[in-house]
């Protein structure tokens, strides 16, 4: 993919900003401030998909992780204190020479692989030129896609044109082909959500919380297992 | 910013001359209009934001046997603008315990957080609306569930109880009702078949028909969502003055304190709006599709104005259940949240499939045609139409009857019953009535 | 005062639930400068104590050093939303101490002009009430109705809410001119008044989520706490000062006392709401009934209430408020002290509380229409 004008212009301010973001991310004192530089980095990951042509994938993200994890983290955080670390305790923890060792390792890693990655994409888009005589249903999906994305790409972020409907193809490919992983990591959720319940309220809370009918309540009264007084 | 209302009331071809003098056409359409459309709707909301609050004021003032501001200007119509300076001159306070960083900026996220929606907000065809993204809906969603950080920071760092009780029930109170929120949203747009606002407004306009009546029960939800969603009565739980004071914003002062109030109001305008573009036709009202081709200008004027006045009832609908109802307690809005509404809205996506599925099925039958086309959204025919209002409206009902009998032994369903009449008793004159004091004690052991 | 322990170390939220949050004295909703501190498990009410006292004005020592007359104004600042039946009780007491005969126009105009005092002290309450839990037009419309009411008292005392409205023996002056037209015009008006605040709140589902089962108090423990008014009929008691010890005019009046059954805040509303249909039913017969003839008994130049202990209660808005007075037989009181209703229904708080939530204590504080002027004193 090709950036010019204004579009290379966003590219850089959200790529400087997303890493930026991610470096006071871990560089923070206060896990409040962290979690905030989480937040700008994933917003502006998401600009970045939306420079992709991937809009789907970033009002997901936004809505998925700014909205819900970050807001659910921020939950633990302020309810679990976390000052000590602020307040210069736990230095026996700190180990120089281990530290600069384990960050140049995991540089050397995050290099290769990046390299690596950048080769393999670009070697991909470069096996299959779509050779003219080939209508879209003879393509294999995988190749109408890249095609497609390769399309949708010509005019993207500024609104000329309505951008790419990769909504409807991650709708598709979703419920299509990845319809029994979805459904089975749906269950596997739904298993943790019942289970975290089960283990988090007490019988005290499920008395306190009052939200039976008082006649059935007093039907229900002798029974142990769901623990009503 | 004359400009930009000069932008708004003049016929915009003349403009686009212009300024074509001055700047390249790429970047007049890409940069140049943009930043005209930004600031004509900027500053237009910012105006209606804070006049929403003076309407709030006389309208809750005439619910209310009194008059509401009259002193600032004729009738107090000034009365905002005298708020304005009054909230700008006054101290900017921080307590001395809060993390000054987060305390100063969580105002701003949520005003950003709020303002931000209006940007795919479709208010009129043509240029009267900024951008037309096809994931309009999601952004709308997504951007107005980042609005929740600035509360749960707020409390956070103001350092005090009462603000962090309400941070933690805001953020509880708006993961909840968001999920019951985007469901409600999917029934609607099975209809329309894409996510951008402006497709789903057209949607309505080639199909002729509101969402509301293939809908009734998506309005509903969405309506009283985002009712709760913003933390307006009766769900304004994080605010409640009787409990927490002013929860998550109790130790704000100054124009920080109005930012959040600035963003309350401009959310109430954002949820109002999306519920008229999903399900009232957004700027369609019957018969002015006349004047698209011979007066174009006055057409986009005129879908402008029939777009604010139904958000504008919208509007008076938050006002009129703020001053009706009392407020929820916390654990009733959690179980209204998880079991009525989520319920409902699962059903009725459940139940609209099932509709667009035996219309589908009927269409041939029997020489019925219900379907016109299926190229942009659901056209049906009348025939179709009459099916598909019927199913909307019987889901009313099957709705009510699931969720009886998903809730039909839980406190709140049997609140009526506890409806009790007092007893009177009328001891002879001048008689004493300690005889029944005794007979309450004994039978109280 | 029960004393709530105060947890040793918190060092989170997580490791210890229980929060101590300090309710008050500048809280919007502890009607005035009642200090609650709360020991909550998240927002689950596990003990509270009050702490009273931000108003104290030792007006029962203030009394020990003035005349007989000169106490009656410092009675409207105890329960200064019910000041005219506070001074009620102060002039009957120092009555009966004389042994005077009081003619019967003043009993009968002290009975309305008390009455329409219920009324207006049962307005305020549901206005309060009601902002409480959320219901702000109830409210204004509520303080509409008291308006008229204060309306009345301007004209015939010539202040709205501390009247000084009695005077030992009688009444400072007969009735005004148009008193009769005006309690008339306030008493046929007001029935459809309240049915408006019924529509507004006594169907609504949120209040009655809000209200049913709500500070639950048994008959049992009412009576062994000392709750009086009707806080007390709430659960179940007919106790009615003015039918079992009736002073002013209450012999000759035909009413009925509402009773609740379980308890709780919402029995207590019904209570209070009936309770004003009574009294505006009272004020009524007062008004056709109203005798003529003077308002003042005989008084001495100095008043010298002989050697004794002295005790009158009246059935005020709140529940009993009572006045016991020593007197040694100088022109000064040797000691008073107020039965407060308020102070004694504000114990029950702590038991009706507990177990419950953080926004329920603010509806309890509601309904148990606590009055700090008069808990202080």
């Amino acid at each position: 993919m090709i950036l010019s004008g204004w579009e290379s212009f966003f590219f850089w301010v959200f790529a400087f900003s997303a890493v930026i973001a991610a470096l006071l991310t871990v560089m923070a004192s206060n896990a409040v401030h962290s979690a905030l530089f989480l937040i700008s980095t994933l917003v502006s990951v998401a600009a970045l998909f939306v420079l992709l042509g991937a809009e789907f994938i970033a009002g997901v993200q936004v809505l998925v992780y700014v909205g819900g994890v970050m807001v659910l983290f921020l939950f633990v955080i302020m309810l679990v204190n976390v000052g000590t670390e602020e307040r210069g305790g736990g230095e026996e923890l700190y180990n120089r020479p281990a530290q600069v060792g384990a960050s140049l390792f995991f540089c050397v890693l995050l290099f290769v692989g990046l390299i690596s990655a950048v080769n393999l994409s670009s070697a991909h888009f470069r096996a299959q030129p779509t050779t003219p005589g080939q209508s879209i249903e003879q393509m294999s999906a995988e190749q109408a896609l890249v095609r497609e994305t390769e399309q949708g790409m010509v005019a993207s972020a500024t609104g000329t044109s309505k951008i790419s409907s990769d909504t409807e193809r991650v709708g598709a490919s979703l419920y299509r082909y990845g319809g029994l992983p979805f459904e089975i990591a749906s269950v596997l959720l739904l298993v943790a959500i019942v289970g975290s319940v089960l283990l988090a309220r007490t019988a005290k809370q499920e008395a306190a919380a009052d939200d039976l009918a008082p006649e059935t309540r007093a039907e229900l009264s002798g029974d142990e297992a769901l623990g009503i007084k | 910013m004359t400009m930009d209302i000069f932008a708004l009331f003049a016929p915009p071809n003349l403009i686009d001359s212009f300024l074509l003098k001055f700047f390249a056409p790429e970047t007049m359409n890409y940069v140049v209009w943009p930043f005209i459309q930004i600031g004509a709707v900027a500053t237009v909301l910012a105006g209606w934001a804070a006049y929403a609050s003076y309407l709030e004021r006389k309208i809750s003032a005439f619910m209310q046997a009194r008059l509401g501001p009259m002193r600032v200007g004729p009738w107090g119509l000034l009365q905002p603008i005298a708020d304005a300076i009054k909230l700008m001159t006054k101290e900017d306070l921080t307590p001395d315990d809060a993390d000054p960083f987060i305390f100063k900026y969580a105002p701003y996220i949520s005003v950003v957080a709020a303002f931000i929606v209006f940007a795919v907000i479709p208010f009129a065809p043509d240029w009267g609306v900024i951008t037309d993204i096809n994931i309009g809906l999601l952004f709308v969603l997504s951007v107005s569930s980042v609005g929740v950080l600035a509360l749960i920071l707020a409390g956070w760092s103001s350092n005090s109880k009462y603000a962090l009780l309400g941070g933690l029930r805001s953020s509880a109170q708006m993961v909840s009702y968001e999920v019951s929120m985007g469901l409600s949203l999917v029934g609607a747009l099975m209809f329309a078949r894409t996510l951008s606002l402006s497709g789903i407004v057209q949607a309505q306009g080639l199909d002729s028909i509101w969402y509301f009546f293939y809908q009734p029960l998506g309005f509903v939800i969405f309506f009283i969502s985002g009712i709760a969603e913003n933390n307006r009565a009766p769900f304004d739980l994080p605010e409640a003055e009787s409990e927490l004071v002013a929860g998550f914003h109790t130790e704000y002062s100054g124009m920080r304190w109005s930012l959040f109030f600035m963003a309350e109001y401009a959310a109430m305008i954002v949820v109002s709006a999306v519920a008229v573009t999903l399900y009232l036709g957004g700027w369609y009202f019957p018969g002015t599709w006349r004047l698209m081709a011979s007066y174009p200008v006055l057409y986009v004027f005129v879908s402008l104005f029939i777009f604010v006045s139904k958000t504008a009832i919208l509007l008076y609908l938050y006002f009129w259940f703020r001053w009706t109802f009392p407020r929820y307690r916390y654990d009733q809005l959690m179980d209204l949240g998880w079991k009525w509404m989520i319920p409902a809205s699962l059903v009725n996506i459940v139940w609209t499939a099932l509709a667009i599925f035996v219309v589908q099925a009927l269409n041939g039958w029997g020489g019925l045609r219900t379907i016109q086309s299926l190229t942009h959204g659901v056209n049906l025919t009348w025939a179709g139409k009459i099916i598909m209002v019927a199913f909307g409206f019987g889901g009313l009902f099957v709705t009510a009857a699931v969720l009886s009998m998903l809730n039909w032994r839980s406190r709140d369903f049997n609140l009526k019953k506890h409806r009790r009449q007092v007893r009177l008793v009328n001891s002879p004159k001048g008689q004493t009535a300690v005889a029944s004091i005794t007979k309450a004690v004994t039978s109280d052991g | 005062m029960h004393q709530v322990e105060v947890a040793t170390t918190q060092e989170t939220l997580l490791d210890n639930p229980e929060m101590i949050l300090n309710m008050g004295p500048q809280h919007p909703s502890t009607h005035g400068v009642l200090r609650i501190i709360l020991r909550l498990d998240g927002e689950t009410v596990i003990d509270l104590d009050c702490d009273i006292g931000y108003l104290h004005r030792g007006m029962e020592k203030i009394a020990e050093h003035r005349l007989y007359p000169m106490i009656a104004p410092y009675w409207d600042r105890l329960d200064y939303i019910a000041a005219v039946s506070n001074g009620l009780v102060w002039v009957e007491t120092v009555e009966q101490m004389l042994g005077l005969e009081v003619p019967p126009r003043a009993h009968y105009i002290r009975t309305i002009l008390t009455e329409l005092n219920r009324i207006a002290s049962h307005l305020l309450w549901l206005a309060t009430h009601g902002l409480d839990i959320g219901s702000f037009t109830v409210l204004l419309w509520a303080l509409r109705e008291r308006e008229e009411i204060l309306k009345i008292f301007e004209q015939q005392f010539g202040a709205r809410l501390t009247c000084h409205a009695w005077r030992i023996g009688g009444m400072p002056s007969d009735t005004y001119a148009d008193f009769e037209k005006d309690v008339q015009r306030f008493v046929d008006n007001f029935p459809a008044r309240l049915a408006e605040y019924e529509t507004l709140l006594s169907e609504n589902r949120i209040w009655l989520g809000r209200t049913v089962g709500i500070g639950v108090i048994s008959a049992a423990d009412a009576i062994a706490i000392g709750l009086s008014g009707p806080a007390l009929r709430g659960s179940g008691v007919a106790w009615d000062i003015r039918k079992s010890r009736p002073y002013a005019a209450y012999a000759d009046m035909d009413f009925d006392v509402p009773v609740g059954e379980n308890g709780d805040t919402y029995d207590r509303y019904l209570v209070r709401l009936e309770e004003m249909r009574q009294s505006r039913r009272i004020v009524q017969q007062a008004l056709t009934n109203l005798p003529d003839g003077p308002v003042n008994a005989k008084l001495p130049k100095i008043i010298k209430p002989p050697v004794g202990d002295y005790y009158h209660s009246i059935e005020g808005p709140k529940g009993e408020i009572g006045c016991y007075l020593v007197s040694d037989g100088t022109s000064r009181p040797h000691r008073v002290r107020v039965r407060p209703p308020c102070l004694i229904n504000l114990q029950a708080l702590r038991q009706m509380c507990i177990g419950h939530l953080v926004a329920d204590v603010v509806a309890i504080i509601g309904t148990l229409d606590i009055v700090l002027g008069e808990i202080d004193r």
